[in-house]
């Protein structure tokens, strides 16, 4: 299960980055953007919590985006899933990092510049997907 | 369905990985994580492994390893250590021993902790896969097929690469811009100057080195500013 704390438009960004992989889903925040809830709604199986986080939603995550705008409430999340051995994405400072990424088929592709520069990286993938997409279909 | 992740991986614990594939995995986790831990098989060495700097000529991707490195090699072979001991704290486990019905243990053991887990060449024992990668100063890219077709991926590397050092110039080139930025929104500048067909004209025309020259002249046009100020309002 991936968990995200936020309902603002850092967790509309990374809903939208998930929508391809659709994982298990479980979202928490005391009120959410009208942005996210609709994307929420594209995911097969998604838990909407209305309520603010405490280390007991951390229960069965294998994966955290800690995307709320309190860095305080991001640490704390940081820490719990460090003390849970569960991968945090909490900016720069957490323990994992979401490459742009994109799926042609059974391909899987995602490009990072390490949180250097995001914008860079999408258009690499972009780019990439588009040269792989070509190439499949001459391939095939 | 699988994700691709970057991992920040502070310790793994690699069970066998003193050749063959398991070598490989060993040699390119030695590039990324804090940590290395060897667990070897019941005959396995018992002395510390020692990868040489430079290019690690049986990984695939063209990865350097800048200085020698030597792994630590667990007193007590796989076979009778305790696994749930030896997993605990790491975030990446690795096995390529032959032994079917321990490698079994070791992935529930990993399940159990919660832990990322490959044991290589054995789909149902996974629950992470190791991406084809392409590395350049700038940028990460991995390719993957969920071990379906690593033949095809690595051909499929092979052809990407050069694009790939494309994109490369271009993220050292952005990389040299955000360095120019005045202090202030830093996201909002190179936003704009992603627009510029200016600096679009002279990427084409004179490459990038001109193109950057041209940079604090535009910064300081009254537009450039009066545009920042309006995206920043």
């Amino acid at each position: 299960m991936v968990v995200v704390v936020g309902g603002g438009k850092a967790a509309e960004a990374k809903l939208k980055g998930l929508g391809p992989f659709n994982p298990h889903l479980r979202v928490i925040a005391p009120q959410f953007s009208p942005e996210s809830l609709r994307l929420m709604a594209l995911f097969t199986e998604c838990e909407i919590l209305y309520k603010l986080w405490d280390p007991a939603d951390l229960k069965e995550a294998v994966l955290v985006y800690a995307l709320t705008n309190d860095p305080e409430v991001n640490q704390a999340i940081l820490a719990e899933g460090r003390l849970r051995g569960i991968p945090v994405n909490a900016g720069l400072k957490g323990t994992f990092r979401s490459p742009a990424a994109g799926k042609i088929d059974d391909w899987t592709l995602a490009v990072s510049s390490g949180g250097q520069h995001p914008s860079l990286a999408r258009q690499a993938r972009d780019h990439l997907l588009e040269s792989l997409r070509s190439w499949l279909r001459q391939g095939r | 369905m699988y994700m691709p992740l970057m991992v920040n991986i502070r310790r793994a614990v690699i069970f066998g990985g003193e050749r063959g594939e398991g070598l490989q995995k060993t040699q390119k986790l030695a590039l990324f994580a804090e940590e290395l831990f060897i667990v070897p098989e019941t005959t396995g060495v018992s002395s510390p492994l020692v990868l040489p700097p430079g290019k690690l000529s049986l990984v695939k991707e063209k990865l350097y390893l800048p200085q020698a490195r030597e792994i630590p090699v667990h007193p007590i072979p796989a076979e009778d250590c305790d696994l749930d001991e030896v997993i605990r704290g790491a975030t990446f486990v690795v096995s390529d021993l032959v032994d079917e019905q321990l490698n079994r243990r070791i992935f529930e053991a990993g399940e159990r902790s919660g832990v990322l887990v490959n044991v290589i060449d054995t789909k149902p024992l996974c629950n992470t896969w190791f991406m084809s990668l392409i590395e350049t100063p700038h940028l990460l890219a991995g390719l993957s097929t969920k071990g379906q077709a690593a033949f095809f991926s690595a051909r499929l590397r092979k052809k990407l690469e050069p694009l790939f050092s494309r994109q490369e110039k271009e993220a050292s080139f952005w990389i040299e811009v955000r360095k120019l930025l005045p202090p202030g929104p830093v996201l909002s500048s190179l936003s704009l100057l992603e627009k510029s067909w200016t600096l679009k004209f002279w990427r084409r025309c004179w490459g990038y080195s001109a193109a950057l020259r041209r940079v604090p002249s535009l910064l300081k046009k009254s537009r450039f500013k009066k545009l920042l100020k309006e995206s920043h309002s």
